[in-house]
């Protein structure tokens, strides 16, 4: 980062000279994605069929 | 979701749950009952079934109004300041879009320097997610004004993102997952908050003192107003808020709310618990979720944290609309963002007060559509009523007049207009029995704000009515608002640019007027105080946006107004003077380039 003072007594810049070198520093933290919806339940009628018919091939 | 158990609300709280509850069942079956009864004497119609079930849920949401500020009546124990024994690191955070940069740097100018008298070491961080290289070039041009004035490289920072994912909560999501491992805690603001170094003093104090604590939300006073409108909403918030929020607070258990700003979050609870996923299906249902505050209290509650809100911290600041459109376009994505909890209600896992509170905040929308729908279908009701049968029995001799029941239907909407009116009187006099009338200009002046207020929400009551039944039938219909970018301060409005909103509330109010005198003369004057205000929008809403000076409203602020908000008058008015100053070669004037999005 830049630190120049201007003996004019102008702004005194203190800062990078690029707004990319503004951003705080880098301390990645994981936020996982919440679960917020209920998950359908698929009628699955062949499924139900083949667990009240066991050894039948449906 | 975690392992952490929900935390149960203690039995105090759950008992006075029940007794707000209780009150508000109670009056909204009051008020069933005597619509009800009255209906039966001429024969029970379909619009008499629909009317009954209408007052019982409209009377049961301002019951639930009155039973809030009732519980928040009587002061709760003062706070003592909690001691800081260390300085865990904290983060204020400012997320911003297409804001005027000069006013919310300023403010920040004007943070810092409390922050820097109160000897605490934190960090300021501007999010931005403007995109319009003038936006940009402006924010660029502004913050280096900050860094002049604050000395404030290596602890003030501005970052702007490249890709504006989930608006304001995929924003700060941005900031957690960039750089939330180097923080304890992060402030939330708006571009328009103001927070005293002693505010965030004690916030930072109290999540230190109770590692349980997951958000600690400040009761933001209004502060700034110069219209009529924006004047009567600030001394409102100044003398109602507090007590409503008491009220609040006193329900709330570790299940409190989340306003989107002025509040202190743990960042490594925030992180675990509130990553939001985009529903499923397209907006205004599906999609990004708008009002992510209230989510994000709810998640932080399924976690396992406590959310509290504390209306005793004081130093916490904010501006209000200034005038009727600024205030209904606000309120049309909180609408839009409400409604969309309708998709949440059976959420997995959410504690039961969590979901009573995303029922609350539908209600509110949803209660503006049920009063319109009310008032039609009395009209529609004295239109199909049926003759009176005078001789309902053969053989009968003498006539059966139906009974007057005028005598329980004014006491049916005087008990209504109580409900309205009572809790502000009650505050009233409370506030005059405590002294804190004084801090409001004196009893007599308060009481004349007081009743003010009353008199200008009645007259706009039927144009919000208006406004909140057309944003709910938007939404209903499919029609996104998304996130309009914000023109704060925006103040007085000519006739002709309010005529331009609200032509159509006007030409509906005398469509109203109109069929009342033609179909049911006898129902004209009970609809006066709603067809007429709707006559009146236009002006209403122009009359209302004017700037009036300070002797009507006055508010403590005013009385005294805080070093933080009066070092951010100067520190604004510095500024732009020197923007105005510059010479033609000098970069762009930040001001003027505010452009929306």
């Amino acid at each position: 980062m830049k630190n120049v003072s201007e003996m004019n007594g102008t702004i005194r810049k203190l800062i990078s000279e690029e707004p990319d070198g503004w951003a705080p520093p880098e301390a990645p933290l994981d936020m996982p994605e919440q679960s917020l919806e209920r998950r359908e339940m698929r009628l699955d009628v062949t499924q139900i069929f083949r667990m009240m018919l066991p050894r039948q091939r449906v | 979701m975690t392992s952490r158990p929900n935390i149960a609300p203690d039995r105090k709280t759950v008992r006075l749950r029940v007794v707000a509850l209780g009150f508000t069942a109670l009056a909204a079956v009051a008020a069933t009952v005597l619509v009800t009864d009255a209906a039966l004497q001429d024969g029970f119609q379909v619009w008499d079934a629909i009317r009954s079930a209408l007052i019982l849920v409209t009377t049961g949401w301002l019951a639930w109004g009155a039973a809030l500020a009732l519980t928040g009546l009587w002061p709760r124990k003062p706070m003592p300041q909690t001691p800081l024994l260390s300085q865990p690191a904290t983060a204020v955070l400012v997320p911003i879009c297409n804001e005027d940069p000069v006013a919310t740097f300023a403010r920040i100018a004007a943070m810092d320097r409390s922050i820097a008298a109160e000897r605490l070491d934190l960090d300021i961080i501007v999010l931005s997610d403007t995109r319009a290289p003038e936006g940009q070039a402006a924010e660029q041009a502004a913050f280096r004004m900050l860094i002049a004035e604050t000395g404030g490289a290596g602890r003030i920072f501005y970052r702007n993102r490249t890709e504006n994912r989930g608006r304001k909560a995929g924003n700060v999501e941005d900031f957690i997952r960039r750089s939330g491992g180097a923080y304890d805690y992060a402030v939330t603001l708006d571009a328009d908050s103001l927070m005293s170094g002693n505010a965030l003093r004690e916030m930072i104090a109290r999540m230190e003192a109770d590692p349980s604590l997951g958000l600690l939300q400040t009761l933001p006073r209004v502060v700034g107003a110069q219209s009529y409108f924006g004047r009567a909403m600030q001394f409102a918030s100044a003398l109602h808020g507090p007590v409503f929020t008491r009220g609040l607070e006193r329900l709330q258990g570790a299940t409190g709310p989340y306003w989107g700003h002025n509040a202190i979050v743990r960042v490594s609870a925030f992180a675990a618990s509130c990553g939001l996923p985009e529903l499923t299906g397209k907006p205004p249902f599906g999609g990004h979720i708008l009002s992510h505050d209230y989510v994000e209290a709810a998640l932080l509650a399924r976690g396992g944290w406590r959310v509290e809100a504390d209306s005793r911290i004081g130093g916490s600041y904010e501006e209000g609309p200034e005038n009727v459109l600024a205030y209904a376009k606000r309120d049309r994505r909180w609408c839009q963002g409400n409604l969309q909890h309708i998709r949440l209600l059976m959420a997995p896992g959410l504690a039961g007060w969590s979901r009573y509170v995303f029922m609350q905040g539908i209600f509110a929308y949803l209660v503006s559509v049920l009063w319109a729908v009310f008032l039609i279908s009395t009209v529609a009701g004295t239109v199909f009523a049926p003759e009176p049968d005078y001789f309902p029995n053969a053989y009968q001799l003498f006539p059966v007049f139906p009974s007057d029941r005028t005598r329980e239907i004014t006491a049916l909407v005087l008990g209504i207009v109580g409900l309205l009116i009572m809790p502000k009187v009650a505050i009233l006099a409370q506030s005059v029995a405590t002294g804190r009338a004084r801090t409001f200009g004196g009893a007599l002046r308060t009481a004349g704000s007081v009743l003010s207020e009353i008199v200008l929400t009645s007259l706009l009551a039927p144009v919000m009515l208006m406004f909140q039944t057309r944003a709910v039938l938007q939404v209903l219909s499919g029609q996104d608002g998304g996130w309009p970018s914000h023109a704060r301060g925006e103040g007085a409005l000519t006739f002709a640019q309010a005529l331009r909103s609200s032509a159509w509330i006007a030409l509906t109010g005398l469509f109203a007027l109109l069929a009342t005198a033609q179909f049911a003369p006898t129902l004209m004057l009970w609809l006066l105080p709603v067809t007429l205000p709707m006559l009146a929008a236009p002006a209403l809403i122009s009359w209302s946006s004017q700037r009036v000076g300070t002797r009507n409203f006055l508010v403590p602020e005013e009385r005294e107004t805080p070093s933080v908000v009066s070092d951010y008058r100067d520190i604004h008015d510095r500024w732009r003077a020197g923007i105005l100053k510059r010479p033609a070669q000098a970069p762009v004037e930040p001001e003027r380039q505010h452009v929306p999005a």
